[in-house]
């Protein structure tokens, strides 16, 4: 937390107290290999359950500290917001950064299992939040696993949307129990999204997209987003472009397929 | 030659019997009288049990012979069926009037819970990928075994065939409740997980109950008119009572409390470990089966006040296994026996006074001799072992001034530690290095750095996270840890090797950089 700026709650700002500009992170020194195995037991923190979960370390403007204790730069009292926006491997937080302005009210939250990758997005978010005072107080990084700890972390219903863009696309065969779309994590999606969430999938792998279309059509609680009326939402064309990988893919001239679903439901 | 203990014992819902469990093997004995009617086994005294021992038979498919150890076991709530499945993914449904096998299947994998819905006409697994599956009892022989979508390297199209699983968890599932009414399913897993889920419709998940700080072995609907009250055990000291449709903690109950002894470490990677509950109706007791623990907690349900509360301690004369209540409320009881003890199981009246009579027959020829008593505690797998890595080092570096200091008992010199060393670890393929050395930061030269560092640490074959050229069980992979950074900037950063099933050697993910810290 270094780099925020030490403004106590309600306190008006002044130009004075704002630290220099903070150079942003460099990915270079951030380089992790893509892909981390998602069914070992690593070192992660997480809550018991989302109730025990204390935000203020990520959402300092929206959350009181836990245990009462009084932070320097961080609320006494909670906003009453929640997260309800996921990025679930957010990677380098392309997106994030991005919706942060877009949404300015919306908690968002960017979940990613590789360590170093994770460090480089908080510090780029805490560098943001300190040359942009007033922007950046609703987007943090967890490192987590999403695929075993999302119920820990949020309740029935309680986000909105949630992000899978360019995952791991887990070519051979015997690894596609690994991929981030599975007809059975799909139910823990539904569960953590609100009746009418969205989910917003992109791939520059056409094999990968077309598992993704089968299972989210195949499933009962998702329902496939016309074309048409994906135009009038804003968080479409960063979806496409404001990810690393989704410029890399630019960069090479590669197809970019996205498939958006809205979550229904099917109880009686 | 010691008696080979009874895995599990597991009463018969409408008549006088129970079925306990040994190896491969079935025995079924009449609790009124504890004659042994039928049996998988050969029985040399027949005649000493006083009627004649019904042979338990298999299908005459001898490759589908029972070889390996029965793993589950579940009555359908009419009492007709019972199914049982074995570390050999094999399930098979058996006729309990004639004590025929009628059918068997190959599981895609090892399953952890087995429960039959309540007309019977389903049964319900929990595997140890996390897999939950609704399947059709009846069930013809020759059924293609689901597995076949798993082993099919080429075709793309054969994901979908054999069953479905309706619902999984991204961990082992340990165990799995069906609500009385059968609307709901309850599922735990290793990773401190209860969830509800709808019942067939398991993509409809109600809730989680959570609160479990370490696996959850073992879940059971609590008797009584609301059905609403869920009873869990865990490897974290507790048992806890949930109203589970709103997933809400009613109650948790402290085992080391209730067994007087202290609270555990903090950081303790072990604790307390709760292994399975029995449940008796007619008193709303429950039997506690903790693990390694020859203490046996009988709880008092109170379904008014929500709670259960201890009744009483039995001191039994061994380990306990399993403990199951039979139709008349006796206590049946199995164990690992103590030093200079044979008996394997006791039963125990209404009044918890012990029932020798009853016990005699299965006491004296009801299993198999063997030499040895194997590990018949499984809950290892469960455990996670996330000791931290300074710490080891800390231990290593101790252990290195201890040497240099002259201490006898010193750890081997680096050479022969070495050597020590790798014959556990092989070297790795040619590949590994070419396929590792091009991102960022990783280069031939750190990997020769990592490498050295693990072949001259002596506790790496206690890290644990990752096996080392071991199996992981839950992904059926092998993994192989070539290297450790223990100082300089990449601290706590493992390169392992994915060792693949397939292709014997990983020639393809070789290099997987797992993160530990």
């Amino acid at each position: 937390m270094e780099n925020t700026p030490t403004v106590a709650a309600g306190e008006k700002r002044q130009a004075e107290e704002i630290p220099a500009e903070v150079r942003l992170p460099q990915k270079k020194y951030f380089r992790q290999r893509a892909h981390a195995n998602v069914f070992s037991d690593h070192h992660l923190d997480y809550p018991v359950s989302p109730a025990h979960m204390d935000w203020s370390k990520n959402f300092p403007k929206h959350f009181a500290p836990k245990d009462g204790e009084v932070v320097e730069g961080a609320v006494a009292v909670d906003s009453g917001k929640k997260v309800e926006f996921a990025d679930i491997g957010c990677g380098y937080g392309g997106l994030l950064v991005a919706l942060s302005t877009v949404f300015p009210e919306t908690l968002m939250l960017g979940m990613e299992i590789r360590v170093k990758v994770e460090e480089y997005v908080n510090q780029k978010i805490l560098a943001l939040r300190n040359n942009h005072p007033g922007s950046y107080d609703n987007v943090s990084i967890l490192r987590m696993n999403a695929m075993k700890f999302l119920p820990n972390f949020f309740e029935k219903h309680q986000l909105s949307k949630m992000f899978f863009l360019f995952p791991d696309p887990h070519f051979k065969k015997r690894k596609h129990k690994a991929r981030i779309i599975t007809p059975t994590l799909l139910s823990e999606y539904a569960y953590v999204l609100r009746p009418g969430g969205i989910i917003y999938t992109i791939s520059d792998v056409k094999d990968l997209h077309l598992w993704m279309v089968k299972h989210l059509d195949a499933h009962p609680l998702f329902a496939r987003i016309p074309d048409e009326e994906l135009v009038d939402d804003p968080a479409v064309e960063h979806v496409r472009n404001a990810t690393e990988e989704g410029q890399k893919v630019e960069r090479n001239k590669g197809d970019k397929y996205l498939a958006c679903y809205r979550r229904i439901t099917d109880e009686d | 030659m010691p008696l080979l203990p009874f895995s599990h014992i597991i009463r018969h819902p409408t008549k006088d019997i129970v079925v306990l469990s040994f190896g491969e093997h079935l025995q079924a004995v009449e609790t009124k009288n504890g004659v042994i009617v039928a049996s998988t086994i050969e029985l040399e005294e027949r005649e000493s049990n006083g009627l004649e021992v019904q042979p338990i038979t298999n299908t005459p498919d001898a490759a589908q012979e029972n070889k390996a150890r029965v793993q589950v076991l579940a009555f359908s709530p009419d009492g007709a069926f019972l199914a049982t499945a074995a570390d050999d993914k094999i399930m098979k449904i058996w006729d309990t009037e004639s004590w025929k096998c009628l059918g068997t299947r190959t599981l895609v994998r090892r399953s952890n819970a087995l429960e039959f819905n309540k007309d019977g006409s389903h049964v319900v697994t929990a595997d140890k990928f996390g897999d939950v599956y609704n399947m059709i009892r009846d069930l013809p022989d020759s059924v293609a075994p689901t597995k076949a979508a798993e082993t099919t390297e080429d075709g793309d199209e054969d994901e979908d065939e054999g069953e479905q699983p309706i619902l999984g968890h991204v961990s082992m599932a340990t165990d799995l409740a069906l609500s009385k009414d059968n609307k709901y399913i309850i599922t735990s897993d290793r990773d401190e997980h209860i969830r509800v889920s709808q019942y067939p419709k398991g993509h409809n998940i109600e809730t989680y109950c959570l609160g479990h700080t370490s696996f959850v072995t073992t879940i059971r609907v609590l008797p009584g008119e609301s059905q609403k009250y869920l009873l869990s055990g865990a490897g974290d000291a507790t048992i806890r009572v949930w109203e589970f449709l709103k997933g809400l903690e009613v109650q948790t109950f402290n085992i080391r409390e209730a067994l007087g002894m202290p609270p555990s470490e903090p950081d303790a990677e072990e604790d307390v470990t709760v292994f399975s509950f029995a449940i008796c109706e007619k008193k709303n007791h429950i039997a506690v089966v903790i693990e390694k623990e020859s203490r046996l907690l009988i709880l008092q349900w109170n379904e008014d006040a929500a709670k259960v509360e201890l009744h009483k301690i039995i001191e039994l004369g061994g380990k306990p296994l399993s403990a199951e209540y039979d139709r008349s409320g006796n206590l049946w009881t199995s164990v690992v026996p103590e030093e200079g003890k044979t008996d394997i199981v006791t039963v125990y009246d209404n009044e918890y006074t012990q029932q020798d009579d009853l016990a005699k027959y299965v006491n004296t020829f009801g299993s198999k001799a063997v030499e040895v008593i194997p590990d018949l505690f499984n809950t290892e797998e469960l455990r996670k072992h996330t000791t931290d890595w300074r710490e080891l080092k800390r231990a290593r570096e101790e252990k290195e001034a201890a040497r240099l200091a002259g201490d006898p008992d010193a750890p081997l010199s680096k050479k022969k530690r070495k050597n020590k060393n790798s014959r556990k670890i092989p070297e790795p393929p040619a590949q590994a290095s070419a396929s590792t050395s091009s991102e960022g930061g990783w280069s031939m030269k750190k990997e020769k750095e990592y490498r050295r560092h693990v072949t001259q640490l002596e506790y790496f074959d206690i890290l644990g996270l990752i096996l080392i050229s071991g199996r992981d069980e839950l992904t059926d992979e092998s993994f192989l840890i070539l290297g450790r950074c223990v100082d300089g900037v990449d601290t706590g950063l493992l390169l392992v090797a994915e060792l693949h099933s397939d292709n014997g050697c990983g020639n393809e993910s070789v290099g997987d950089k797992g993160q530990l810290e």
